[in-house]
């Protein structure tokens, strides 16, 4: 099973569990292979996770810090600890929100 | 003698004022009897609001197959009462032009405003949430308050930026010990005078402090949330230096599983910069 982000859906693959709006009207069967049109209809209706049958690589989560040279991952991650002064950094969401930050903090300072 | 809220909106309103298309359109969404072509003749009477429909309905946030060149067209394609939203934030967006530019950079300001509307209507679209794009309108204008401080009062302004840096405290806080009130509370009143819907007027008004809001709770949660997305992403810069404190209350309501927020992030990043071509004149 293949919980997949909308712009991580491709044309071909195939949905595993029907698709709904958000007033619950039926959008996309079970089963059905992915089109371009499909793809519209998903978007238009701001549908943004959909279940794909397996044989998908869903291991896409971004994570470039190893891509990012050392001495400027070490300064971001100051920056961050900076800007984060009034989060306590004790729950999961404020590590996801301070990780994404260093991230782009360095990502501007390698450009 | 004492700045109150009342005292700079009512200065604010001498300078800038809401354009009369908007109550004109406004009031067209909501007449049965006025048809689309009707209402698309309204907007054409302003140029450049119509252009920038018709870039919004050829953008990536619809991806529509073949390009659309009319604005009825344009009009089936996003909703009436959608556009009828964008066009208000272009207005108050626009009424801002004259915003002295020696204090603020404007536009990193308005690149952290896209930023949190593109936010917003990402986490209301992955809520399932109706009419996502007045989550991405209340988000592009929810810090409008502090260009109107920057119109009215540029000297205090200037001060609270540089109470704020000194102490190294929020800048909504400098705002609230500096002058007795925050950029907020001056969106809200501004909104209330231009007769806005109640809705934008207590996003505005609340989204450093959702949690005490009796209605729009949820709109209000996510702006806050995705104000603090925008911020963390580096995406502009209000004016503010750091991370305000995340409500959690807030972001519970949301009901979104933490494990999503990199996929949010990804997908904010990709119509953040469509949404920057359309909304900034570059």
């Amino acid at each position: 099973m293949a919980i997949l982000p909308l712009n991580k859906i491709k044309v071909g693959m195939i949905v595993k569990k029907d698709v709904f709006d958000h007033k619950n009207r039926l959008l996309l069967n079970k089963g059905v292979e992915i089109s371009h049109r499909h793809l519209r209809i998903l978007k238009t209706w701001g549908v943004n996770l959909i279940d794909i049958e397996d044989s998908i690589d869903n291991n896409q989560s971004p994570s470039s810090s190893d891509i990012i040279d050392p001495d400027i991952y070490r300064k971001a991650r100051q920056k961050a600890d900076f800007l984060f002064k009034f989060n306590k950094l004790t729950r999961p969401l404020e590590h996801l929100l301070f990780n994404i930050c260093v991230q782009k903090i360095a990502e501007k300072n390698s450009k | 003698m004492k700045t109150s809220v009342e005292s700079v909106v009512d200065k604010v309103s001498t300078l800038i004022s809401m354009p009369d298309i908007y109550y004109k359109v406004d009031r067209a969404v909501d007449d049965p009897t006025i048809s689309l072509d009707q209402i698309g003749s309204l907007i054409l009477e302003d140029q450049g609001l119509a252009s920038r429909v018709l870039m919004l309905a050829n953008s990536a946030f619809y991806s529509y197959p073949s390009h659309v060149t009319t604005i009825t067209k344009a009009l089936t394609i996003i909703g009436t009462k959608q556009v009828r939203e964008l066009l208000m934030a272009t207005l108050i967006m626009k009424q801002f032009n004259g915003v002295p530019k020696d204090y603020l950079d404007l536009e990193s300001f308005w690149k952290h405003s896209i930023g949190t509307g593109v936010a917003a209507r990402t986490l209301a679209g992955y809520m399932l949430m109706q009419n996502i794009e007045s989550y991405y309108v209340s988000g592009l204008v929810h810090d409008i308050g502090r260009l109107v401080l920057l119109l009215v009062m540029p000297d205090k302004f200037v001060e609270v930026m540089q109470y704020s840096r000194n102490r190294e405290i929020l800048l909504t806080k400098a705002e609230e010990e500096v002058l007795g009130f925050n950029h907020c509370d001056i969106g809200r009143e501004l909104f209330i005078r231009w007769k806005l819907p109640a809705s934008i007027q207590t996003t505005t008004g609340k989204h450093h402090r959702p949690g005490s809001v009796s209605s729009y709770n949820l709109e209000t949660s996510v702006i806050h949330i995705a104000d603090i997305i925008a911020t963390c992403m580096r995406l502009g810069s209000s004016g503010e230096t750091f991370v305000q404190r995340i409500d959690y209350p807030s972001w519970n309501q949301l009901k979104l599983n933490d494990k999503v927020i990199p996929e949010i992030v990804q997908q904010i990043e990709e119509q953040y910069k469509n949404s920057l071509s359309i909304f900034l004149e570059v």
